[in-house]
């Protein structure tokens, strides 16, 4: 029971990262809640991806480029891996600047002399620490981000209309809709980030599930994802409340965290503080092991945490390098938020790369035996290849003419 | 993983064994199976004899032609001097404990790695002849190499079977053939859609198997539907 309460706790702490907190903030602030079934639909959509491919490596013991290998071969497969690996890149970029831009809003301390250290901290805690410490820890202090949640509330919405905004499909009067689109497909991205699954299905792997693991790993999934989906609308709700009426855009961190400030003041502020940190700090986490688990999955070396460091050498090696090179762009002074808002993006674009092989893999009895997609997985899988594979096309044509949403 | 031993039975090459992990006797992660080795035994039987890996032996498989071929000459360029450097590793069958989800040895990984040395057919140089008829025409290529194992004397010996020939890359079946009611309804459709000129080739069927000039040629009127491994 312990277990299955911790473990729906870190989903939700370790569900919201630095895309989800700015694109949120940015699209709550201009659209209100009015994209806010796409923070829903994305939701439902990474439950029916994330816990496809954890049944797949709970019952085949094979993790995610595992399955594009051998699925896709060598070829289309390569194609596949640099891309992931790139997206994973840029959102590993984006989240340990998240982790400086917060911690200089802490101690005013420039944010470029705060990287190297972020840095090192990561590749230390990669190295070092234990899987579980790592997942427990950051996901439980990622769980102050409830700190949106109860700004909200003190905000004192009109709830029936917030949902009113949800549930229909209308824009401001002075946006777009293409714009509104482009924006829709970069929450869809914020919500279904490719790393989250290869993070997700190793992990499993890492963590030795078994096929009597299944039903742990589905409360995890159908309960800790949706309540982190929550959190997600909670810090778009909040800033729509605030930013709203004022038609003020958010271009910094400091901006994300300011309803917080209005609503519960100095405390509320020192609480989401220390959920961005944590969030950030996870994410960066799991998207630095994420460039590593691919890697060396396509190739098959030895990879995990299970294992002492010596024993995967090269899967530490990697480790280390794509560290050094996320803080070496971090250095080139590029706005880590700007880098964030292109990571969402093209996170729609690389999707579909991963879930087809995925969703094949599910249903082959081969791999799955009594296990494999029933009705309502396939159901959902099918309609979701459709989506996914519409948004990924979407993305970058509406990149352009929307000059980034500009 | 899986429960029973894809080597105990009929299986295809492509689809239940290479591109798998290789996992030692203590479970610790050695290599992909980036190709297979083939051999040619006395008796004239084409089998399985041991599992290739390293960048050797996943360079080729990129392609045999345009960029592939390309890309394998920029390969042993890397090796200038070296001259085991187009030489892959190679895991002998006897070594393999079982095939589930991955390729289980019955050692421990360190130096299980060793050089081939001479250089042995590949899966790869079936997966990569055009088939053609008896008058030239291209039928397609070669999407799959079904094996079965062989339990009578002179011991154990895994034996090509055949080929399943149709248009399309290598693997590109995503094992919808076998499976006429695997799904999502979505994909299967298209899979087999994309796939409905393909084709069994008995071993036994095809007029000419020529590993020199690297073509394969079958009288179409002896290709049977296929069915699962």
């Amino acid at each position: 029971m312990f277990q299955v309460a911790l473990g729906i706790l870190t989903a939700i702490g370790g569900f919201v990262d630095i895309g989800d907190l700015v694109t949120n903030a940015q699209v709550g602030a201009r659209f209100g809640l009015s994209l806010g079934w796409i923070v829903v639909f994305g939701v439902i959509g990474i439950c029916v991806f994330a816990e496809m491919s954890g049944r797949v490596a709970a019952v085949s013991g094979r993790a995610t480029f595992d399955l594009v290998r051998e699925r896709l071969g060598p070829r289309v497969g390569l194609v596949n891996l640099v891309a992931s690996m790139a997206v994973t890149m840029l959102t590993f970029v984006a989240e340990i600047g998240g982790v400086a831009l917060a911690l200089q809003l802490v101690s005013s301390v420039n944010y470029l002399l705060i990287v190297p250290f972020v840095g090192f901290v990561v590749w230390l805690i990669l190295w070092r620490a234990k899987f579980s410490v790592m997942e427990n820890v950051l996901g439980l202090f990622g769980l102050a981000l409830i700190a949106f949640a109860v700004a909200l509330w003190q905000l004192g919405p009109d709830w029936g209309d917030l949902l009113h905004r949800m549930a229909v499909v209308d824009k401001p009067g002075d946006e777009q809709w293409r714009t509104l689109a482009y924006y829709g497909v970069a929450l869809f991205g914020a919500a279904m980030t490719p790393y989250e699954v290869f993070f997700f299905s190793s992990g499993g792997v890492e963590e030795r599930w078994t096929a009597k693991d299944l039903r742990v790993m589905r409360a995890n999934v159908f309960i800790g994802f949706p309540l982190g989906g929550m959190l997600s609308l909670a810090i778009a709700g909040s800033a729509a409340m605030v930013f709203g009426p004022l038609d003020a855009s958010v271009d910094t961190l400091g901006q994300v965290g300011l309803p917080v400030a209005v609503a519960l003041g100095k405390i509320g502020l020192a609480v989401a503080l220390v959920g961005f940190v944590a969030a950030t700090l996870g994410a960066a986490c799991e998207c630095g092991l994420s460039v590593g688990y691919s890697l060396s999955q396509f190739y098959g070396w030895q990879w995990g945490k299970y294992v002492k460091p010596a024993v995967a050498a090269r899967f530490h090696l990697v480790l280390a390098l794509t560290t050094i090179l996320a803080t070496g762009v971090l250095l080139t002074k590029v706005d880590p938020i700007l880098v964030t808002e292109f990571s969402v993006v093209f996170s729609a674009v690389a999707l579909p790369l991963t879930y087809f092989p995925i969703l094949v893999v599910a249903n082959d009895p081969d791999y799955m035996g009594e296990h494999a997609n029933g009705r309502l997985a396939n159901g959902l899988g099918s309609f979701y290849l459709v989506v996914i594979g519409v948004a990924a096309l979407a993305a970058i044509p509406l990149m352009i003419v929307t000059r980034m949403g500009a | 993983m899986g429960e029973r031993d894809r080597l105990a039975g009929a299986l295809d090459a492509v689809l239940h064994l290479l591109d798998r992990q290789v996992v030692d006797v203590e479970g610790r992660l050695v290599c992909k199976v980036d190709d297979v080795e083939l051999t040619v035994f006395e008796d004239g039987v084409l089998g399985v004899t041991g599992l290739l890996s390293g960048p050797a032996a996943l360079v080729p498989r990129f392609a045999h032609d345009g960029l592939g071929r390309r890309l394998h000459d920029y390969y042993r360029r890397l090796g200038g001097p070296q001259l085991d450097h187009d030489d892959p590793y190679r895991i002998d069958l006897e070594l393999v404990e079982r095939l589930g989800s991955g390729v289980e040895l019955n050692v421990r990984r360190e130096g299980v790695l060793v050089p081939q040395g001479e250089r042995g057919r590949r899966l790869n140089d079936l997966l990569q002849m055009p088939v053609q008829d008896l008058a030239g025409v291209q039928l397609g290529g070669v999407l799959d190499v079904r094996l079965e194992p062989e339990t009578q004397e002179p011991g154990r010996r895994i034996r090509v079977v055949g080929l399943v020939v149709g248009r399309g890359r290598p693997g590109s079946y995503f094992g919808y053939d076998r499976r006429p009611d695997m799904g999502p309804w979505l994909v299967r459709n298209v899979v087999r859609r994309l796939h409905r000129h393909s084709a069994y080739a008995a071993l036994d069927d095809l007029d000419q198997l020529d590993w020199n000039a690297g073509v394969i040629r079958v009288d179409p009127a002896r290709l049977q539907e296929l069915e699962p491994a």
